[in-house]
């Protein structure tokens, strides 16, 4: 065997040596260090107070969003707690609209800039704190130019980052809702002790 | 001079490589968030512990369930691992979690004896690989599930590493509207530098 050949094992050696290592080699980083590529169609944060206009409503978050436990362990899950956002909606239209169908309402859980499962609203939640709170449920009629304030709540997984809030305003009688606008939630405020 | 000049360019490429690719693998600290992929995320939350005996306290259980024989002890692991796919898992094969100790640098391998929640005050949330454990709950995009690890393993060994490479158990489907494809799937090795002797009461440090 010549030198000329040795070379050439040695060489064929170590680049099958290369291609090897990377089948055994761990792919573990510190989160601290990775960099999270975003969600290209992640939405932008509705502030407080702003109003944004969706088909024959427009809406407007009142106050910072909470999430809190509900306190009766009878019903209460192990892992969901409650995501309660108040809202003020507007009957932008010329006539009175009643019974929105509680599909209009969905929250979807972020975290690392990615959009994961989505939540319908839960109604009897909703209902309950409502009545609490001395408002309407988002069924109530709407005459043309008032507003409705009242609380949306949802049962949520609470270890995420953040929610996006989806609003598709439809009646009960309407096939298909009449526009569409997603909204990042602002931080929202946690509650340790039970909310309701 | 050239075919020189070749070789130890080859060679110092080798070793740049070999050690890139040896400081992926990741020396357990405790408390600390890794990302395993970019599928899963995993904090190995304390010292792993040799033990002679693992109990648990839920009421429909027997309060016993893993001993230690005459020739081995029991090696518990808690470990806290989040979906970060968009699918449901059915569970984790035993396989996913392999622990490997070493004896005169000849790799042992051992597949968990028991996988269990570890906190018993969330049970709903666990549907894994369990002799003594039915109830069956699938881990959503997300999710946390905080578990113990229980292995039967040979006392002698030492440089103990845990590969992490999770396959689902039973069933999985995507559970988001806009499933995320471009995910690189888990593959880590996490080396433990100390653990917990319950026996003796003292910590057992591994220089590696």
């Amino acid at each position: 065997m010549n030198r000329k050949t040795l070379i050439f094992l040695f060489a064929v050696y170590l680049l099958g040596m290369m291609l090897i290592l990377p089948s055994y080699a761990s792919d573990v980083t510190p989160i601290y260090e990775y960099h999270f590529v975003p969600d290209p169609d992640m939405p932008e944060v509705l502030p407080v107070g702003k109003t944004v206009a969706c088909g024959n409503y427009s809406i407007r978050l009142l106050q910072q969003p909470v999430i809190g436990k509900y306190t009766n362990k009878l019903i209460s899950d192990n892992d969901l707690e409650y995501l309660m956002v108040r809202v003020e909606i507007t009957n932008l239209s010329g006539s009175a609209l009643g019974w929105m169908n509680p599909e209009s309402f969905k929250v979807i859980d972020t975290y690392k800039g990615r959009m994961y499962s989505t939540y319908n609203l839960d109604i009897t939640a909703s209902a309950a704190t409502v009545q609490g709170y001395g408002q309407k449920l988002f069924l109530e009629k709407i005459e043309p130019g008032d507003t409705l304030l009242t609380t949306l709540v949802f049962s949520v997984y609470p270890d995420v980052d953040g929610w996006v809030m989806r609003f598709a305003p439809r009646l009960f009688y309407e096939d298909a809702p009449q526009d569409l606008i997603s909204f990042r939630l602002p931080e929202v405020k946690h509650y340790s002790e039970g909310i309701f | 001079m050239k075919r020189l000049f070749l070789i130890v360019i080859l060679l110092m490429l080798f070793g740049v490589y070999s050690s890139v690719c040896a400081s992926s693998e990741v020396k357990a600290v405790y408390g600390e968030t890794y990302l395993c992929g970019d599928s899963f995320e995993i904090i190995i939350q304390s010292e792993p512990i040799f033990t002679t005996m693992i109990t648990r306290h839920a009421p429909w259980d027997r309060p016993t369930f893993a001993q230690a024989g005459k020739y081995d002890i029991l090696f518990a692991i808690r470990l806290k691992i989040r979906n970060l796919t968009s699918e449901y898992w059915g569970g984790f094969k035993p396989e996913s979690f392999k622990l490997v100790g070493y004896v005169r640098g000849r790799a042992v391998e051992y597949t968990p004896e028991v996988m269990s929640p570890y906190d018993y005050g969330l049970e709903r949330a666990y549907s894994m690989y369990d002799k003594m454990h039915y109830m069956t709950y699938p881990m959503a995009p997300l999710r946390v599930f905080d578990m113990q690890l229980v292995y039967r393993v040979n006392p002698n060994l030492i440089d103990w590493e845990l590969h992490v490479e999770p396959h689902e158990k039973d069933w999985i489907f995507t559970a988001t509207e806009k499933p995320i494809t471009d995910l690189e799937p888990c593959s880590g090795v996490f080396q433990f530098i100390t653990v917990w002797d319950e026996r003796t009461l003292q910590m057992i440090k591994y220089y590696r």
